[in-house]
């Protein structure tokens, strides 16, 4: 396409800039229909979380409900509060944004599929969030609100406490897969799930749970939404803001998650990998990738609405005193059996095999529990009446 | 004919030195902290343009992300930062002013005058793999030294809050 | 595949100091070390590591032109050692040190010796910038530390902002010098600015100067010595007797493996800068130090002035002036830390004023008498050390024709003897019209600041033994 239009005459610069724009617009466009999806997804689950129905006016089942919401949004009045830092309150939406935006420019969509393939796509995806821990801050001192001051501190200190564990937790794979590059930590993974790099072995077990554990406190999701607690801090820093920029606010809330989603999916679950006889048909790469960051954006709601909230020294105990050295035991343990394993090729065989079992028995001892859980509901709730 | 690189290398000069304009003189202690944000960022910028990607990311990753959101964690516990006489722009005296401006007329002749000798950039590969193995190989004794200080640097600071905390 | 492992063998001492700092900064956390003696065990190590630098031999490159072990580097580790040791023994007789945080304080002891050591031995310019990195923060700690005086934090950031300042300016310099040669070793660094359009071109001299500034920072000669005095006057005493005397011996021989490999019209040009630089650390140290009225600030300019002396054995470029220079240190060792010493035991908590000092001679008799050889020295008295080391250094500076620098350091001589002499008639001659007070220092102390009056006197007589241990310090052997 690029050759094509070269030919064309038209300049090369050009033609790669007018593609940029084309590919960034189609992720912009994307993720503003996901999150906006997802809005209703979450609020669907929570009902039936809570036995209530949640939205289901607006369109097929409420589908439609969050264009409802996002035109009820614009049309309120952009408030900027008495006193508050005019420049830093404006600014903080826009790089919130960025910042949630940018991770699109490495996420892989399937298997080789991805705006720009960089040599340090993951450390970049997690750099990036530095845009949004300075956007929360200067969103909680520019609106001159206490309950945003509190909201954008407890929020940046949530998030440069918790990178720390995230970033080691991605270590094991890196070293399993030897690349930084999102494409090739894909492509060390295989797709079959004992080919994933969670299932690796104990070690990148582990490190997949502190990853993911530090993600949801990264994303400031439950158990860990201390910066928006609304029982405590009203609703955290973006407390003030209201219309189109609370919109922004909202929108890279969802866009978060499915970067976590994402990234989970790329990094542990084996990305878009398809079988063999499978691999022409590219779009069900896309197909399978979308599929497992849906399931782990549902997991994360999930645990949103069965999780009561951490405190904020429980939060912070949690982080230095266990994920941390964790991580590093993670890390080294993967290290120890990268050397065993360059000798002992046999082992990698049977260690994958035998996570994925045990991740099985785990998997039916908890769907056990949870039939049983709603057998005695039943009979209780018939009995009651 | 100017190419691409340089119109981004133009680019990120206006933000460093737009940001760093703003961190010196602006009247708010927390917004020379904000700015200073993106002054790193910036030099995160100019690392790409060299062809360094793992230290642009490191630079945005530890400067942007670690360091300066704990610089503006202090600034915010820090009082009054926004009255001009104890913050940021106050005018230290005609001595500094011949001082600073001495050095920057010194630095910007000197270095006027001076042919570097440039290598031109060989390849734009990846370099972290170049980098590890630095570290582990020739750098290896000041990469394991530089541990003992950030050891000492830690039980320090925990010692000197501890008796802060006490007292 | 090359394995770094063996080398440590050719440096036993610096890993035994390594693993001394981490057992120091764990054992605190583990309840049944925690009660063990310390001060024996750091003593203990401090011992085994001199006799292990003691019995090296041979001159070896080590870790990729990293560092280089050989006679010059091992002495002054020995010295380093002995420093570390009598710091050791004034911190257990001062009441400034809080004795909760031995640990700690030792840790941070450990790890400014681990940097001296391998400022001493630095080979490249990037151990040099870690080396004096472990040396600048834990001083800053230490500083900080003082129980009695609540000023002591103001000083230490004063120190801190000073120190970061003299590291940027040295970091900088070294981004100039690696841009014009390539290199980092001192050697490929040296070699490269001899291209003719270099040498002698301004960026030369910025690059150079730049560069020494974060050493002269550790040795606060002139004008990086603004810290000295608050850091001095606020740290705890047994911590500003050590920062006085052990970075700035490290500083100093950094500076001369530093400039031990230049061509001869470089070498010519250095002498130069390095004598200048010498004539304003003297003259300003001794001049500041004539109006001072609290002790601890005096004998922080004293050092300032003493750090000038020492530059002129480095400003004159040769093996003499090394093994001049290595002479004098132990000299200004043991009069410096003596001085120390006695004011500790003199001094009642944080009032360090000279006037309260008057007529001690009848109190303490024998320390005073100690601290009287100890002041004579550093004023450069005949009959004590100070003056032969004194003496040598004027040699090396005349035999290579730097006459000027000669003359200010004569000059500064007759100045210094002024400010000396005022204490020790403060001491001796004034009478004492305040009440009689209790010392609760030990007897160990009077012994102490003895000891180090002693060797003053006989190395005046006899020094021959100095200068054959000096004679060994020689650079690459």
């Amino acid at each position: 396409m690029e050759a094509f239009a070269v030919s064309l005459g038209v300049h090369i610069y050009l033609v790669k800039a007018i593609i940029m724009f084309i590919i960034a617009a189609l992720s912009v466009t994307f993720m503003a229909v996901i999150s906006g999806l997802t809005t209703w997804f979450e609020r669907r689950i929570a009902g039936r979380m809570q036995s209530r129905i949640g939205p289901n006016r607006v369109g097929p089942q409420g589908l439609l409900q969050f264009v409802a919401d996002a035109v009820k949004l614009f049309m309120k009045e952009d408030l900027i509060p008495k006193g508050a830092d005019r420049l830093l309150f404006k600014m903080s939406p826009y790089l919130c944004m960025i910042g949630v935006f940018a991770p699109f420019v490495v996420l892989p969509w399937g298997m080789g599929i991805i705006a720009a393939d960089l040599n340090v796509g993951v450390l970049y995806l997690i750099s990036i969030t530095a845009l949004v821990v300075v956007g929360t801050l200067m969103a909680g001192w520019g609106s001159n609100n206490k309950w945003s001051l509190l909201g954008g501190m407890r929020s940046a200190a949530q998030i440069v406490s918790y990178e720390i564990p995230v970033a080691m937790g991605l270590l094991p794979s890196i070293l399993f897969a030897g690349s930084l590059s999102m494409i090739g930590l894909m492509n060390a993974q295989g797709w079959a799930p004992w080919q994933w790099s969670a299932f690796q072995n104990p070690f990148t077990m582990i490190a997949f749970l502190i990853f993911f554990t530090g993600s949801l406190a990264e994303g400031n999701r439950v158990p860990f939404d201390l910066p928006e607690a609304e029982s405590e801090l009203v609703s955290g820093f973006n407390t003030e803001y209201s219309g189109f920029r609370f919109a922004v606010y909202f929108l890279a809330e969802w866009a978060n998650l499915y970067v976590i989603g994402a990234l989970t999916t790329a990094v542990f679950l084996g990305g878009g990998n398809l079988p063999e006889a499978l691999q022409p048909y590219w779009y069900l790469s896309i197909f399978l990738f979308l599929l497992k960051t849906f399931f782990i954006m549902f997991v994360i709601i999930w645990l949103r609405w069965t999780l009561p909230r951490f405190r904020i020294d429980q939060l912070m105990d949690l982080s230095w005193k266990y994920l941390l050295p964790l991580s590093f035991i993670a890390f080294f343990g993967q290290a120890v059996y990268m050397l065993i394993d360059h000798q002992f090729p046999v082992i990698d065989m049977v260690t994958g095999p035998i996570m994925f079992l045990i991740f099985l028995l785990v998997l039916l001892k908890f769907f056990y529990r949870v039939a049983i859980n709603f057998r005695e509901q039943n009979k209780t709730v018939n009995t009651r009446a | 004919m100017i190419g691409i690189p340089e119109i981004f290398f133009y680019i990120f000069c206006a933000l460093i030195f737009g940001s760093s304009l703003l961190v010196v003189f602006s009247y708010n202690l927390l917004r020379s902290a904000f700015a200073l944000f993106f002054v790193l960022f910036g030099i995160a910028g100019f690392y790409v343009l060299l062809g360094g990607d793992f230290l642009a990311v490191i630079q945005i990753m530890v400067y942007a992300g670690g360091i300066n959101i704990l610089l503006i964690f202090g600034t915010m516990m820090t009082g009054s930062i926004s009255q001009p006489e104890t913050s940021n722009p106050s005018f230290q005296g005609i001595l500094t002013l011949i001082g600073g401006g001495g050095l920057l007329l010194i630095l910007l002749i000197i270095l006027n005058h001076t042919t570097w000798p440039s290598q031109s950039l060989i390849d734009h590969g990846p370099t972290t793999k170049q980098i590890g193995q630095l570290l582990l190989r020739n750098y290896i004794l000041p990469f394991e030294v530089i541990s003992f200080l950030l050891v000492a640097a830690m039980v320090g600071a925990i010692v000197l809050i501890n008796k802060g905390e006490r007292s | 595949m090359v394995n770094t492992l063996p080398y440590l063998n050719f440096i036993p001492a610096y890993v035994l100091i390594g693993i001394s700092i981490l057992i120091f900064f764990v054992g605190k956390a583990v309840p049944k070390i925690s009660r063990l003696p310390v001060t024996v065990f750091f003593i203990f190590i401090l011992c085994i590591a001199f006799m292990m630098e003691g019995a090296g031999s041979g001159s070896q490159v080590l870790f990729f032109n990293m560092i280089q072990i050989d006679s010059f580097s091992r002495l002054y580790n020995q010295l380093f050692f002995l420093v570390i040791l009598s710091t050791v023994l004034m911190m257990s007789n001062s009441e400034e040190i809080d004795s909760d945080l031995r640990w700690e304080n030792y840790g941070l002891l450990s790890t400014i010796c681990l940097g001296m050591m391998f400022m001493v031995s630095s080979k490249h310019l990037l151990m040099t910038v870690v080396g004096i990195e472990l040396v600048s923060l834990p001083s800053y700690l230490l500083v900080a530390m003082n129980k009695k005086n609540p000023a002591s934090k103001e000083a230490a950031l004063k120190y801190v902002l000073f120190g970061s300042f003299a590291t940027g300016i040295m970091l900088y310099g070294m981004s100039f010098l690696f841009g014009l040669t390539g290199s980092l070793t001192f050697e490929g660094l040296w070699n490269g600015l001899s291209g003719y359009h270099i040498l002698g071109s301004p960026i030369y001299f910025l690059a150079i100067f730049m560069t020494l500034g974060g050493i002269a920072f550790k040795i606060s000669a002139v004008p990086f010595h603004f810290w000295t005095p608050d850091a001095y006057q606020a740290a705890p005493t047994p911590i500003t007797a050590f920062l006085s005397c052990a970075p700035k011996v490290a500083g100093l021989a950094l500076l001369m493996r530093f400039f031990a490999v230049l061509l001869p019209e470089q070498s010519e040009q250095m002498g130069v800068f390095i004598s200048i630089v010498a004539m304003l650390t003297m003259t300003l140290g001794n001049f500041a130090a004539l109006k001072q009225t609290d002790i601890k600030r005096l004998l922080a300019y004293s050092s300032i002035s003493h750090a000038g002396f020492l530059l002129m054995g480095v400003a004159v470029m040769n093996d003499a002036g090394r093994q001049v220079v290595f002479f004098y240190i132990p000299i200004y060792l043991l009069m410096n830390l003596g001085a120390f010493m006695a004011i500790i035991y003199l001094s009642k908590g944080t009032n360090f004023q000279i006037d309260s000092y008057k007529g001690m001679i009848y109190k303490k008799p024998l320390l005073v008498v100690s601290l009287a050889v100890c002041m004579f020295s550093l004023a450069g008295i005949p009959p004590f050390a100070g003056f032969i080391g004194k003496l040598y250094l004027f040699k090396v500076v005349i035999e290579k024709e730097m006459f000027l620098l000669a003359i200010v350091a004569g000059i500064n001589s007759v100045v210094s003897l002024y400010y000396y002499v005022y204490v020790l008639k403060v001491m001796i001659i004034d009478k004492d019209i305040t009440p009689e007070i209790e010392f609760k220092g030990k007897p160990a102390t009077i012994a102490f600041v003895a000891s180090c009056a002693v060797p003053l006197v006989f190395f005046g007589i006899y020094w021959v033994p100095l200068l054959d241990w000096a004679s060994k310090v020689v650079l690459f052997q």
